[in-house]
């Protein structure tokens, strides 16, 4: 093996290794569960439904026989037709930042069971056998938008400029516009046809720029999550050549009007603590390189902890709460007063609105990088205040 | 299994096929990411064909005539489905943008310099086909003869995309040195 081929090893397995360390094999051992669930029960369903279809056989033919008499005589009465099927079913949000609930539309229910992607920052359905029955609906947490080649915050309004700058220079063609409600909160409604691709101009995530798909019919929705946080947007698109496409955007309503978000967290917004250096060497234990990282905080150790919509920024902060050295973004959610760090760990908050602890519920299931570690142990140790 | 006691790489499935898909998810999973996002260039969709290569599996877990070939068979899905992925590429495309905090080992420390990255940029870039034999020739160390089965085509085709990939990527870290 020459030079090249090393480095092109080494390479590999350097990148195969950043991508496997940053999945969270908890949350993706939920959703494989789901899914092994999903199929379990389809196969439920399928032999019952083998088994109704042979009754009915047998039934169908005692009636044939019941009825071909009557018939022969010309006293058939006209058939009327069955009520088309309609299901639908409640969803309620795993992962997301903002839990919600919600009724998914029939059509995403129709056929095989849809695929289904969920993380803190994007929820997805997509029921898409070919091109001519496909159609996706999504609720995705929109941090930013792209500009140039950096990400710039947005809020809905943000949003609903930057979606409506790409109908202006034709990337995009907007056919209607209007606002609306959703779960008592501000929303803009856009109506679209996309023309071309156009990659990572939907809007990002926590680590993604979702794409714009082209030759669809498609519904944003923007919704306002209030001042200061990250807007949420529900879309749904269809191929144009899906015959359904515009019947499926109009049962988005469906979606909009069940929609509700659950668990907007009491522990939003900024906290801040003050732990002695000793307190916070204490507080990561021996771990040498968190030890070295403490002893360049300064002594006492000023903490700001900032929860927004799914990220805690934990930091060093000077006296006058700039922000001095951030120490790691942690993942979380809340679910009745438990925040659950990205990493599995459990915190219960205790203390009223202006004061918290976060107490240990439970361990780490999977391994936090040593920045979290670090920040997640500091933000234990301390007593925090708005 | 029949396997030798002493035979401690023989790993004693459980007797349901949900348990045995458990837990080859609990031991392979970060792997195939990894393998995955080798392939296709987000996150969210490498995690995405794992979940489908392990549901694949388990629907047609009664059809493996051997279920130590479980392992090669994930293998071959992700490939497989991150071929398709591309190839589709539908509705919920998306690209990566660093991450803050990812958490990162002192071995990939080491190699994240420069030339890691202009390489690691070159391999995303060459021609998806060249990129699937660069992965499964220096990534899975498969042979010549088991890319050219895995991916349907002659092992002359392999040669050829083999060498124009490595041309390609030796041209590359040449103008970058």
């Amino acid at each position: 093996m020459n030079e090249l081929e090393h480095a092109v090893v080494a390479t590999l397995r350097a990148d195969a290794q950043e991508a496997a360390m940053s999945t969270d094999t908890t949350r993706e051992a939920e959703v494989l569960h789901d899914r092994l669930d999903r199929i379990d029960h389809d196969t439920r369903v399928r032999r019952t439904a083998l088994g109704v279809v042979a009754l009915a056989a047998a039934v169908a033919v005692t009636f044939a026989a019941l009825t071909l008499w009557p018939r022969l005589n010309g006293n058939a009465e006209p058939a009327t037709p069955s009520p088309a099927p309609t299901t639908s079913a409640s969803y309620a949000s795993a992962f997301f930042v903002d839990p919600f609930t919600a009724t998914l539309p029939a059509w995403l229910l129709e056929g095989t069971a849809p695929r289904v992607y969920q993380s803190s920052s994007y929820q997805f359905w997509n029921h898409c056998a070919t091109d001519a029955d496909c159609g996706a609906l999504s609720v995705s947490w929109v941090s930013g938008v792209t500009s140039a080649s950096s990400v710039v915050a947005v809020d809905r309004q943000g949003l609903v400029d930057h979606l409506t700058a790409l109908g202006d220079s034709g990337k995009i063609r907007i056919t209607s516009s209007a606002p609306m409600t959703v779960d008592g909160r501000a929303a803009t409604d856009l109506r679209v046809q996309t023309i071309d691709d156009v990659n990572g101009a939907l809007g990002c995530g926590s680590v993604a720029c979702q794409d714009i798909g082209g030759g669809s019919l498609a519904r944003y929705v923007v919704i306002d999550m209030g001042p200061g946080a990250a807007p949420v947007l529900v879309w749904a698109d269809a191929p144009t050549q899906n015959a359904h496409a515009a019947g499926w955007m109009d049962q988005l309503d469906i979606f909009l009007r069940s929609l509700r978000f659950t668990g907007v967290g009491a522990v939003e917004g900024r906290w801040t603590a003050t732990l002695t250096a000793e307190q916070a060497r204490a507080a990561v234990g021996t771990a040498g390189q968190s030890q070295q990282r403490i002893a360049g905080f300064g002594d006492p150790v000023r903490l700001s902890a900032t929860f927004s919509s799914g990220f805690a920024l934990v930091s060093v902060v000077g006296r006058d709460g700039s922000v001095v050295t951030p120490i790691a973004n942690l993942p979380y959610r809340t679910t009745q007063g438990q925040v659950t760090l990205g990493d599995g760990q459990r915190l219960t908050i205790t203390g009223g609105p202006s004061t918290a602890r976060f107490v240990p519920n439970g361990p780490a299931t999977s391994t936090p990088s040593p920045q979290e570690q670090l920040a997640a142990a500091l933000l234990v140790a301390a007593s925090w205040a708005r | 299994m029949g396997g030798s006691d002493a035979d401690e790489s023989v790993v004693a499935f459980p007797r349901t096929a949900r348990g045995a898909v458990t837990a080859l998810f609990h031991v392979h999973h970060r792997r195939l990411v990894g393998l995955a996002s080798l392939l296709v260039d987000d996150h969210g969709s490498a995690e995405e064909i794992v979940q489908d290569a392990f549901e694949s599996l388990y629907r047609n877990w009664s059809g493996l005539r051997d279920p130590h070939a479980a392992v090669a068979y994930l293998d071959r899905s992700v490939v497989y489905g991150a071929r398709s992925w591309v190839r589709r590429r539908v509705t919920a495309r998306s690209y990566e943008y660093p991450e803050a905090g990812t958490s990162v080992s002192a071995e990939f420390e080491s190699l994240r310099d420069q030339q890691h990255d202009e390489l690691s940029a070159a391999i995303r870039e060459l021609p998806q086909r060249q990129r699937e034999v660069v992965v499964l020739r220096y990534y899975l160390d498969l042979s010549e003869e088991q890319i050219a089965s895995w991916l349907g085509v002659s092992t002359g085709s392999v040669k050829r995309h083999a060498f124009r990939a490595t041309a390609a990527l030796q041209r590359r870290m040449e103008a970058w040195a």
